[in-house]
């Protein structure tokens, strides 16, 4: 069977890394004694496979892994085994079956809601920087990479930017194959005065339309 | 600033602006956090080198189990810090933590730093600098950590000798409980204070402590040793080591540390046996660890049951200073591939013996696996060297070893060999490029097809303390360099690679190794110049010690290139791991002559002095067997 787990990387969990997650995840479900299903091949592994990578440094309350079971269990009991297995720092929050020929976590996901803390400008000023921001049709970053880095247009994966509170972006970012938006991206866009205290990954969703906001999971059956 | 404060100081300003923060966290699976304030006795475990090389050390597992498993006791962990956190350490005055409660170093009772390799000793120093302690013994009152050693450098901690407070000699599961009660009478209440003098004093009486402030070194006008001898009535004139007489019944932790880093020996270990007595005469490990005792399987079965459920790991290491020894391996082995080889968990060997049998059991662990490298260590280029060095290996165990391992599907071999052995010549390098063609042209043969590899990895060859080759000088660095050149133009060609060591940090080892008290000055004045994480190459620089050298007008030369004469006394004599001097020596007249000492499992005892003078028996579990051929 195929479980879709649900699980918060927050506190110090923020400074894993996602080899480090997966680490983790693996010999927490090897503790838990769950009857894991290995890939076939040179080096036996158990199946599980995660969601878009996560920077080290970056909380996130929505990540996903699904992870595949010799025998069927109960969700709930997986859910209560591994909850008991995991170190400081991840938390299990829900978990569910999902079909064996259900896309991956990666194929369904379109776009990711952030809160970005941050600090250098009073509540006006970026609610202008906002305004700016949005009104402008394209948008062009630097993004780093391993030749120097590209200028990249952050516009269209732009869906929604707001601040909530004095120093609280709210941001909604385009993540999914076709091309991504980093939530420090936006900030650097902004205004670069701007200092980021944190950043919180608060939910991954399989649409992004105007009117049709569909966390992932809820997409189970899509 | 209070624990909290810095706690939360440091994760919230610090560790978002360094790399690897996981090695900071404190907070991994099986990582215990007991209340400090009700605890009487608190002791720091220092590891001088980065996390990810001091959490693969079984020894720091062993005792961060038990001593956290009594009543009234705690033990932390602290590592070498990377160099980007110390730069923010110093520049912002913030003390070097424990990772468990993010105390300062110095609000310990007891920091006990491991000496597992010389060329941490700088990165000691800088760890009591950090944590705002001052070097120098003498310099610490009572309200200082007392700072003891250990490891397997403490057979000679001489050169440390003015840092510490007292060694631990031998295995410290058999006598840290004991010190740690001693500062627990002493401090009386949590919130005591441990009268220096009188700790020493009683510690000094313990089994395998060594306090070196009660020793006098008196040397001669040549600057060798004259004596070493006791200041103090009633200390011991040689200290003995302290030893596990049964691995079955000590200690071995239930719920080791699982980190959230990948750390340099990321698997389970299980400790099968401990000691070593093939007798390479090169060895430290092999004289200083000796008896030979091994862990009954029973207990290894449940050892690893128990550990495979509290951790959660996917590979178990059979670990030893040689685990194809260890009489029941075959057992043992295929009986945890079988009850573990279907959840995914492998079974895998530290290294592997030059011969047919481990070859084939590595085969048999590893048969639906993808083959990566297979590493051998032959030592030595010819049969004669190879003899002088007892290292009971041949030509043909070697090619049966690798052709096994072609046959098996492994395309690429790894050598391990040493250079400037004693009595070394051009010839036995010539052997060794020699037995590396031999095997690539033999892999050739076996892999049809494919291409295989062969690396041949040199080390330059360090005299040790308690060896048979403690007397030899190490050869000169030129000599050195020399030599890997005359390899490195014997070792070109399709499939042949070649790697080496720096020689200078080779040299240095050396020096240390064989030092005496003098050297502590050239050891801080080093550090002061910059000197730390000397184990890593692209930290070390041998431009600090030069200096250092100079400034206190000592001549490493003396350490490391002069041939000792027979009576030279040895500023480490007085301390007693067993193996006798006498034994030595005469060990070391074999090797010049070129004969072998058979290993004494194979049932003829040569009188190293061990079993009689530390009054234990080596404990096999099984028949003896699977030796290499004597010579």
């Amino acid at each position: 069977m195929r479980l879709r787990v649900k699980f918060a990387k927050v506190g110090i969990g923020r400074f894993l890394s996602q080899l480090e997650v997966m680490r983790a995840l693996q010999r927490a479900a090897r503790r838990a004694g769950l009857p894991l299903a290995l890939t076939e091949g040179f080096n036996p592994h158990p199946r599980m496979s995660f969601g878009p990578a996560l920077a080290v440094g970056v909380e996130s309350e929505a990540e996903y892994v699904d992870l595949e079971l010799k025998e069927p269990q109960a969700p709930g009991q997986v859910l209560e085994a591994l909850a008991r297995e995991l170190p400081v720092g991840l938390k299990v929050l829900a978990a569910w079956e999902i079909p064996l020929d259900n896309p991956s976590i990666t194929a369904q996901v379109r776009c990711a809601a952030y809160q970005v803390e941050v600090e250098g400008l009073a509540p006006g000023q970026i609610k202008e920087a906002i305004q700016r921001l949005l009104a402008q049709e394209e948008v062009w970053v630097l993004r780093k990479g391993k030749e120097g880095g590209r200028k990249i247009n952050i516009r269209p994966g732009l869906y929604q930017l707001e601040l909530k509170g004095e120093a609280t972006l709210e941001m909604l970012l385009s993540l999914s194959p076709e091309g991504s938006v980093r939530p420090e991206e936006v900030v650097q866009a902004l205004d670069p005065s701007l200092n980021i205290k944190n950043i919180r990954r608060t939910a991954l969703y399989i649409s992004c339309g105007p009117d049709r906001l569909i966390p992932l999971e809820h997409g189970r059956h899509l | 600033m209070p624990s909290k404060e810095l706690k939360s100081y440091i994760v919230d300003n610090v560790l978002p602006r360094v790399e690897k923060p996981a090695r900071y966290l404190g907070t991994e699976w099986n990582s215990v956090h007991k209340d400090w304030d009700s605890t009487l006795v608190r002791m720091a475990f220092a590891f001088p080198d980065l996390y990810e090389v001091g959490m693969s050390h079984l020894g720091l597992a062993i005792l961060y189990g038990l001593v956290n498993e009594q009543d009234g006791m705690l033990l932390e962990r602290v590592f070498a810090p990377a160099p980007d956190l110390e730069a923010i350490l110093r520049q912002e005055g913030l003390p070097l933590f424990s990772l468990e409660s993010y105390r300062p170093l110095s609000d310990f009772d007891v920091v006990g730093f491991t000496l597992q390799y010389e060329l941490t000793y700088t990165t000691v120093l800088n760890m009591l600098d950090l944590a705002g302690i001052p070097l120098l013994a003498r310099e610490r009152g009572r309200e200082h950590p007392l700072i003891i050693g250990g490891g397997p450098c403490a057979c000679n901690p001489e050169p440390l000798a003015p840092f510490f407070d007292c060694f631990v000699l031998g295995d410290g599961e058999e006598v840290l409980l004991k010190l740690l009660e001693l500062v627990g009478e002493l401090k009386g209440t949590p919130n005591g204070r441990v009268n220096r003098e009188e700790f020493l004093r009683r510690a000094a009486g313990l089994p395998g402590i060594y306090v070196p402030s009660f020793y006098e070194v008196v040397y001669q006008e040549d600057d060798t040793l004259k004596e070493v001898r006791p200041k103090v009535l009633g200390v011991p004139e040689r200290v003995k080591k302290a030893v596990v007489a049964d691995l079955d019944t000590t200690y071995f932790p239930s719920r080791p540390i699982v980190p959230y880093l990948e750390v340099v020996h990321d698997r389970l270990m299980l400790e099968i046996m401990r000691g070593c007595t093939r007798g390479c005469r090169f060895c430290q490990a092999g004289a200083i660890y000796r008896p030979v005792r091994e862990r009954d399987i029973k207990v290894l079965l449940r050892q690893a049951a128990e550990l495979l459920r509290t951790t959660g790991y996917e590979e178990v290491s059979l670990t030893s200073l040689s685990s194809a020894d260890y009489s029941c391996i075959e057992e043992l082995a295929l009986a945890l591939a079988e009850a573990y080889g279907n959840e995914g968990i492998s079974i895998s060997f530290p290294s592997l013996r030059v011969d047919t049998f481990s070859v084939r059991l590595a085969h048999a662990l590893q048969k639906f696996r993808k083959k990566g490298t297979l590493t051998l260590a032959p030592e030595a280029g010819t049969q004669r060297l190879r003899d002088v060095i007892n290292k009971g290996v041949t030509a043909e165990d070697l090619l049966s070893a690798t052709g096994e391992a072609f046959s098996a599907g492994w395309q690429h071999i790894k050598l391990y060999f040493m250079i400037g052995l004693p009595t070394e010549t051009e010839e036995d390098l010539k052997g060794i490029a020699e037995l590396a063609r031999q095997v690539l042209e033999q892999g050739r043969r076996l892999t049809k097809g494919k291409k295989p590899r062969v690396t041949v990895s040199v080390s330059s060859f360090v005299p040790k303390p308690h060896t048979p080759f403690q007397w030899e000088p190490q050869a000169p660095l030129g000599e050195l360099k020399e030599k890997q050149k005359f390899l490195r133009s014997r070792l070109k060609g399709p499939g042949l690679y070649f790697s080496w060591h720096q020689p200078e940090m080779s040299f240095l080892e050396a020096v240390l190794a064989r030092g005496d008290r003098r050297l502590g000055q050239a050891l801080f004045v080093a550090w002061r110049e910059g000197a730390r994480l000397e184990g890593w190459s692209e930290h070390f620089r041998y431009e600090a010690w030069e200096k250092a050298f100079k400034a206190c007008g000592l001549d490493p030369a003396f350490y490391a290139y002069r041939r000792r004469e027979y009576q030279e006394k040895f500023p480490w004599d007085h301390l007693d791991f067993g193996v006798s001097k006498d034994f030595l020596w005469e060990d070391y007249q074999r090797a010049l002559a070129g004969q072998v000492t058979p290993d004494c499992r194979s049932g003829r005892c040569w009188a190293c002095g061990v079993c009689p003078g530390l009054k234990v028996k080596m404990r096999l579990k099984g028949e003896a067997r699977n030796f290499a051929p004597t010579g």
